[in-house]
């Protein structure tokens, strides 16, 4: 398969992987400062709106960059970065639920 | 009469009624299609590959189908019962059961003599679940008799391949 | 109940029955991509999962913009305080907010998927590492899919009751 090939899925990969631990991030931090809520929802009319589009941009931005200085991707490489997604989303939406939970214990 | 002027004058409730319609005879195909994928292989017959597909729609279908029923409580169109029945959360169970033992039959990570009572008993359960959910049924009892007649018809496979002189456990195919 | 349900407008109804739909939609075609993605692939197999990828990222891209929609105009103002006040607040604290946040995974995982096998076609058949690793992607959409929808059940009943 041809490098450039290789580079466009390798870049998807990256841009997923920083769209899924951007959420997750913010998920929890705008929960617990309120002002980052606020601010999301004055900026895009609902918090969760701005969720999904500021997720949308890290994940173009992160895979434009890596694909600009990543000039060489090979197999090994993309198949590390699929296990990275792959426990990046099993993490993130373990943790989202455990926060969940602890606030509402709370 | 063309199609998009039928859909138009149909209401949600006639709608419904076809889904549980659908929804019924499918189940019944894929019933007879599960048993049939067993006796089929057991007697090593030819039609194997369209059985298999037959299962495979018919899941597909189920799926789609079941949820409508959720859809049209959602719609307020009745059927709270879905919801809080003992014996309907067996089966939803139960057709998870049964989609994880497909994905772990094709990844060969179980063999067939647990693979195979496992789809059997999930379909006729599911089926037997969808048609009889008592309000006396709880949850707990009803998957603890699923499991039991798992290991039961787990045996009597077992029991019929030894008869029919099979010579090691095969995988599926 | 009857005023959540009859103060929904037809559009609503339509969004919310999409919604779930296109999102059975998408797992069921993921699913479907795990289980040939279980099996050796050639030509002919790649046509199939180029198919039911592509199938299966419109159909969590719909579902996203679809249930995006009744949960921002809608849901806030008048499902989510009958939840809060009811029996099972806890529906909308836990079950919502983790399921409104990990549906945001589904389309970037989905792209990955339909992408691998766009880009490698029948050589994933050589890299079976990739193969195995795309196949785990399936599997956790899979898993997030079937789990939100188990979810939506839940907000339903806590909604309708």
């Amino acid at each position: 398969m041809n490098n450039i090939k290789l580079r466009i899925l390798n870049s998807i990969i990256i841009g997923a992987i920083a769209a899924i631990i951007f959420i997750t991030v913010i998920t929890v931090v705008a929960d617990l400062y309120l002002s980052l809520k606020d601010w999301l929802k004055n900026i895009f009319y609902h918090h969760w709106v701005g969720k999904g589009i500021l997720a949308a941009i890290i994940f173009f931005i992160s895979g434009i960059l890596n694909f600009i200085s990543n000039k060489n991707a090979d197999e090994e490489k993309i198949a590390k970065n699929l296990n990275i997604l792959i426990w990046a989303s099993i993490i993130g939406s373990l943790m989202i639920s455990i926060f969940f939970i602890l606030e509402a214990l709370r | 009469m063309n199609a998009a002027k039928v859909y138009y004058n149909m209401d949600l409730s006639t709608i419904f009624a076809i889904n549980k319609g659908l929804h019924s005879f499918v189940a019944v195909i894929g019933l007879a299609a599960a048993f049939l994928a067993e006796i089929f292989y057991l007697k090593n017959l030819k039609g194997l590959p369209m059985i298999y597909k037959i299962l495979r729609w018919s899941m597909i279908i189920l799926i789609f189908t079941g949820f409508m029923f959720f859809v049209k409580w959602r719609l307020g169109l009745g059927g709270a019962r879905l919801f809080f029945n003992g014996a309907l959360w067996a089966k939803y169970t139960i057709v998870a059961i049964l989609l994880v033992n497909a994905v772990l039959m094709q990844a060969k990570k179980i063999p067939l003599k647990i693979g195979a009572p496992v789809s059997l008993v999930s379909w006729s359960a599911a089926f037997i679940f969808g048609k009889w959910h008592p309000q006396w049924l709880y949850f707990w009892s009803a998957m603890a008799g699923y499991i039991a007649v798992v290991i039961v018809v787990g045996f009597i496979l077992e029991a019929i391949k030894r008869k029919l002189n099979y010579s090691k456990d095969m995988r599926c195919p | 109940m009857s005023l959540i349900i009859f103060k929904m407008s037809g559009l609503l109804k339509y969004l919310l029955v999409s919604h779930i739909i296109f999102g059975l939609l998408g797992a069921v075609a993921f699913y479907a991509a795990l289980m040939n993605l279980l099996k050796p692939i050639d030509f002919k197999k790649i046509k199939f999962l180029k198919f039911v990828s592509l199938t299966g990222f419109f159909g969590f891209i719909l579902s996203w913009f679809s249930g995006g929609y009744y949960y921002v105009i809608y849901y806030g103002g008048s499902v989510k305080p009958v939840i809060k006040s009811g029996e099972y607040p806890w529906i909308h604290s836990i079950l919502m907010e983790t399921k409104e946040h990990i549906f945001i995974f589904l389309p970037f995982l989905a792209l990955v998927a339909v992408a691998a096998i766009y880009l490698f076609k029948e050589n994933l058949e050589q890299n079976q590492k990739i193969k195995k690793a795309v196949a785990l992607v399936c599997a956790v959409m899979v898993a997030i899919g079937a789990v939100s929808a188990l979810m939506g059940l839940a907000i339903s009943g806590a909604a309708v009751n």
